[in-house]
């Protein structure tokens, strides 16, 4: 597995949209690359031939589908409630350079 | 300490019914013990809006088991017209628009919410690390009460209410359960609603609870697991009183333990303590089984749940962003994505950035396979080894823990130095889905340190009645504990 | 050096479902913004999506038009990615297990049949809408959650033409299952083209893609424009940009909207808040079953009803108009041919005229085939149906009673024609003198007003004969 480096943490971080501090892109950087080397240093990749991923704790389930009945939706006003950018009826952001409506 | 609160459901209900107490005056109880906050247990307080539900309360009878009962639940419980913030910055002024289904049916059922309690930021760790502080173990102020059901294990474990509701996603409830000598109960995934609980992992998060002792666990059941039809994971089997398991004196009699956890234990009292508890329930019939898990497989439960968690806890929380809800901390920004930016990077603290890093690492292209993937496939490999133990076994037996919990001035949170194994044990219940009552058992030092039944999917009343035989072998339930002034 | 395009076209069509794909959130247009949302659409903390039984219906009766294996194992997918118009910052759909795979779809244009195959078809939801307005962005989550299902084709297409006969067909198929109303124009019905070149060798070049397209027409223009573009590019030695581009009608030409930066890691994983659901082969099944007519089966109904190509083409064209004319047949209509004529002709125009349309033609299906009727049994002629019509639509008049006011009113023999027509002829003498001194177009004037004393029972060509008769009689 390749190492990461801050630079490639950097530019992750900036995809997930947020920034990391100076001062502790170093330590997350060196307890992930730990981290990695744990599981490789533990790694039973060869107990895997054959074995399926799990992605549902419970797989065999009945399980019913919603009917398409409407239900009240919430008013405007409630909907906007907790946002702090609106006009109108609107959510409010600033505009994307370049966009068209789509 | 609460005069009322500190005891069990059961007693309290009994006191309702005989009018010895009344709702009003429990809530009251309740809120005079929470006033001070000795250990950071709450978020947010309704005190009045919980005084106006007792005052309308004049009677509780024998079959409304919870009316007029006060509780608190952690603050990642939808809750209308309450902040809720899962203790993070970045839902800090969130308030909720709808209950969760199971906030819903308590107050249905009469029973009284009285706070949100601290726990660790967007339930991702456990150590009981918030935005505002940490919260401390009131048997020892100097250390964790674990998490990240923090808040509601140290206000249970004060006495101040008699129920407190949480989550358990890799260990939750199970850990500070442990901690504060309480009893902490993660059910089957999908026997409980989720409805209205901020998504951390949606494949191991169960809706999970503390209580006293363990008969109060299995009513609680009774009542909280009913099928939600706005939880599509919500499993249609059928539901039971699961405190006829205790009263009936149903039981199942194969317990099993893991020779690799027994080999490693290094206290010398754990040891001892739990050999000698697995032959005393030989003694009362119970069948004791070793069975050899495999330590490979046993040191890849921690990254299977740290890879999988991660990167599904970075797609739920994906949403927030300040735009739709949660504060707005970017009103220069010039465009949607130094807005979503900044709003991200003041509202989570780096220990859950390196979280987020952890998870987009799984899952990118380069890397997914060997992280991702592999992991998944770890995953089932670790359950389908718990298939084949309770080929043999009806119960999995452990200690809850196996040290005394960190002290707060050696708090570590990284993420590569916990390698011991033997601390993610608890984990496999929540890789499986399968139930997992954690209860008290001893003191390490002077230091709570419980005991873990885990059992196959929807045995939980089978795991209430080996609680209860346990509880009955040491005979610790009901405690309390007082902060040292 | 020639190049030949290839063309691959993902659509999207938005279902008519009531509610969402996964919350129980009206879906509607043209509504107050935001006013149709739930939690969910807002994706507030704790909710939780439910799949909308009607979305996979009819998800499983395009899959099944499109000759596509339906996966009875109904499994979802997040797609990652941060945008403002995707409240979860994911987009739940179905990136492993599509609901349809493969498939094809065929046409036939001018004798020559077209086949083209087809990847999948999954189901999704959709976004919320974005309107720029000078340095601010709104957004409406009305749209966010409906039900999309994308249909994705195999990139076998290689002209302009191809390409939008293929989305025709795919409009005309999901018009006529009723699970879209096909307009681009509202955006119901949309699709991104990606389009690349390749050249002798075969290998394929850098590939655009076009959205934003809201015509039919303008599918082809795009192209056609787009193809000319890479085509400049490549002669003169460049390099095509991996770009997406919308058509500007006004220009005439493809623009550029954003270039693409590499492939996009969308980071695919299961969405865990919905477990598979394993599809009965009886709901599958129902679902075709209950499937409402295509275009080809129309055909094959029709196929002994003595229609011609044109009619059954008109018939075709406007699927309120075929329901209408199929639920005609039912009723022991005589003559489709002549029924299909009045509806395409003359009620046609009207419902033009009164802002009607077939779904609402303010004519129930019984009248006209008793109309029709009465004309192929002779008891009506053509002129008299026509002003039964005329009446109906411009004065109201009830049809029924009108057929049988008409046929109230004596048969006209040659007699009573005669001195129903000499009656005439003693109103209009300044009429005859014009006649008699050669104004032809008179006599047209004086047939009319013999049809109104008859009350256009009798036929015309019989009119004119007799009075003719007694024209030159008086002379």
């Amino acid at each position: 597995m390749k190492k990461i480096d801050q630079k490639v943490l950097q530019e992750q971080a900036s995809r997930l949209l947020f920034d990391i501090d100076e001062n502790q892109i170093e330590e997350i950087c060196t307890d992930l690359n730990d981290f990695l080397s744990y599981i490789q240093e533990h790694d039973i990749s060869s107990h895997l031939e054959g074995i399926e991923p799990l992605f549902y704790p419970v797989e065999k389930e009945k399980r019913k589908l919603r009917e398409d009945k409407e239900k009240k939706p919430l008013s405007v006003s409630r909907a906007l409630k907790n946002s702090h950018t609106k006009e109108k009826d609107y959510i409010l952001l600033p505009r994307v350079v370049g966009e068209e409506d789509e | 300490m609460s005069k009322y609160n500190k005891l069990p459901l059961t007693t309290l209900h009994s006191l309702l019914v005989n009018k010895e107490v009344s709702a009003s005056q429990l809530v009251e109880d309740a809120i005079s013990s929470m006033k001070e906050d000795p250990c950071f247990c709450f978020e947010v307080t309704c005190f009045e809006k919980a005084r106006k539900q007792a005052s309308k309360i004049t009677e509780v009878k024998k079959e409304e088991f919870l009316k007029g009962i006060p509780f608190v639940c952690k603050d990642n419980f939808s809750h209308k017209g309450v902040k809720t913030t899962a203790s993070s910055k970045i839902l800090e002024d969130y308030v909720p628009l709808f209950d969760a289904s199971v906030l819903q049916k308590l107050k249905k059922e009469g029973m009284i919410l009285l706070a949100h309690t601290t726990m660790d930021e967007l339930a991702m760790g456990g150590k009981g690390v918030s935005k505002n502080g940490i919260t401390r173990n009131p048997y020892d102020l100097e250390r964790i009460v674990g998490g990240s059901s923090s808040g509601s294990a140290a206000s249970l474990a004060l006495g101040m209410i008699p129920f407190a509701l949480g989550s358990d996603t890799g260990d939750s409830i199970r850990l500070p359960a442990s901690y504060t000598q309480t009893v902490g109960f993660k059910p089957t995934y999908g026997l409980i609603s989720r409805y209205g609980l901020f998504p951390f992992a949606p494949s191991l998060d169960c809706v999970s609870y503390l209580t006293r002792n363990v008969l109060d666990a299995s009513y609680m059941l009774s009542t909280l697991a009913f099928y939600d039809e706005k939880d599509f994971t919500c499993s249609h089997h059928k539901r039971e009183k699961y405190q006829d398991y205790i009263l009936q004196g149903r039981k199942k009699k194969r317990i099993g333990y893991l020779k690799e956890m027994l080999d490693n234990i290094s206290s010398n009292t754990i040891r001892e303590q739990f050999v000698s508890l697995l032959s005393v329930l030989e003694k009362r019939g119970y069948e004791i089984h070793s069975f050899s898990f495999g330590k490979e497989l046993l040191e890849n439960i921690y990254p299977c749940y740290m890879i999988l968690s991660s990167a599904e806890a970075l797609s739920n929380d994906a949403t927030l962003d300040g735009i739709r809800f949660g504060p707005n901390r970017a009103k220069d920004a010039r465009n949607y994505i130094e807005y979503m930016k900044k709003n991200r990077s003041i509202g989570f603290s780096s220990h859950i950035k390196k979280r987020f890093l952890l998870g987009s690492l799984s899952l990118d292209k380069n890397y997914r396979s060997t992280l991702f993937d592999y992991e998944s496939k770890v995953r089932r490999l670790l359950v389908n080894r718990m298939e084949e133990f309770y080929q043999e076994n009806d119960f999995l037996l452990m200690p809850s823990s196996f040290s005394a919990p960190e002290k707060i001035e050696d708090l570590n949170l990284n993420i590569s130095s916990d390698r011991n194994f033997m601390n993610h044990l608890l984990t496999l219940a929540n890789l499986g889905g399968y139930p997992s009552l954690t209860l008290p058992f001893m003191k390490e030092g002077n230091m709570p340190l419980g005991i873990n039944i885990t059992a196959p999917l929807y045995q939980d009343g089978y795991v209430f009645s080996l609680g209860q035989e346990i509880e009955d072998i040491t005979k610790i339930k009901d405690c309390v504990v007082e902060v040292a002034r | 050096m020639k190049y030949t395009p290839v063309i691959g076209i993902e659509i999207h069509v938005e279902l008519k479902t009531r509610t969402k794909m996964f919350s129980s959130a009206p879906c509607a247009f043209g509504k107050r913004a935001n006013s149709l949302t739930l939690p969910f659409d807002l994706s507030f903390p704790g909710t939780l999506p439910l799949i909308n039984k009607e979305a996979v219906r009819k998800g499983i009766q395009v899959c099944h038009a499109l000759h596509m294996e339906i996966d009875p194992l109904f499994r979802f997918d997040r797609k990652n990615y941060y945008y403002p118009d995707l409240p979860k910052g994911y987009q739940i759909t179905q990136q492993f297990h599509p609901i349809g795979k493969g498939g094809y779809v065929c046409f036939k244009v001018e004798g020559k049949e077209f086949k083209i195959e087809l990847d999948n078809a999954h189901l999704e939801e959709d976004t919320a809408k974005q309107i720029h307005e000078g340095k601010k962005t709104y957004l409406d989550f009305n749209r966010c959650g409906i039900p999309l299902l994308e249909i994705v084709s195999k990139p076998v297409m290689h002209s302009p033409i191809e390409a939008m006969l293929y989305v025709s067909k795919i409009k005309e198929i999901v018009t006529f299952l009723e699970v879209c109303d096909g307009k681009m124009e509202n955006g119901s019905l949309r699709c991104d083209i990606n389009i690349s070149l390749m050249d002798e060798k075969g290998v394929l070049g850098t590939k655009t893609e076009i959205k934003n397209l809201n015509t039919i027409e303008n599918i082809s223009l795009a192209l056609q424009d787009e193809i000319a573009r890479q085509e400049q590019i490549l002669l003169s030695h460049g390099r095509v940009k991996e770009e997406t581009r919308r058509y500007s009608e006004k220009e005439k030409k493809t623009i550029l909207m954003r270039e693409k930066k590499g492939e996009m890691d969308y980071e695919y994983f299961p969405e865990a808040n919905l477990p598979p659901v394993k599809l009965s082969k009886s709901f599958i099944h129902k679902a075709i079953q209950e499937s409402p007519l295509l275009v080809e089966d129309y055909l094959r109904l029709w196929s002994n009803l003595s229609l011609s190509d044109y009619q059954k083409q008109m018939l075709l064209k406007d699927i309120d108009l075929t329901k209408y004319f199929q639920s005609c047949l039912s009723l022991q209509l005589e003559n489709p041919s002549l029924l299909c004529n009045l509806l395409i002709s003359d009620i046609l125009s009207y419902l033009k005229k009164k802002g009607l349309s077939f779904s609402k033609p303010n004519l129930k299906q019984e009248e006209l085939v008793a109309l029709c009727n009465h004309q192929s049994q002779n008891k009506l002629q053509s002129n008299q149906v026509k002003e039964i019509l005329k009446r109906h639509y411009e004065e109201g008049k009830d049809i029924l009673k009108e057929i049988s006011l008409l046929q109230q009113n004596p048969s006209f023999d040659e007699e009573k024609l005669t001195s129903l027509i000499q009656e005439m002829l003693e109103e209009n003498q300044r009429a005859i003198e014009e006649y008699r001194k050669g104004k032809e177009k008179v006599f047209s004037y004086l047939v009319g007003q013999v049809l109104k004393k008859t009350r256009g029972s009798v036929s015309p060509s019989k009119i004119q004969t007799i009075l003719l008769k007694v024209l030159s009689k008086t002379n």
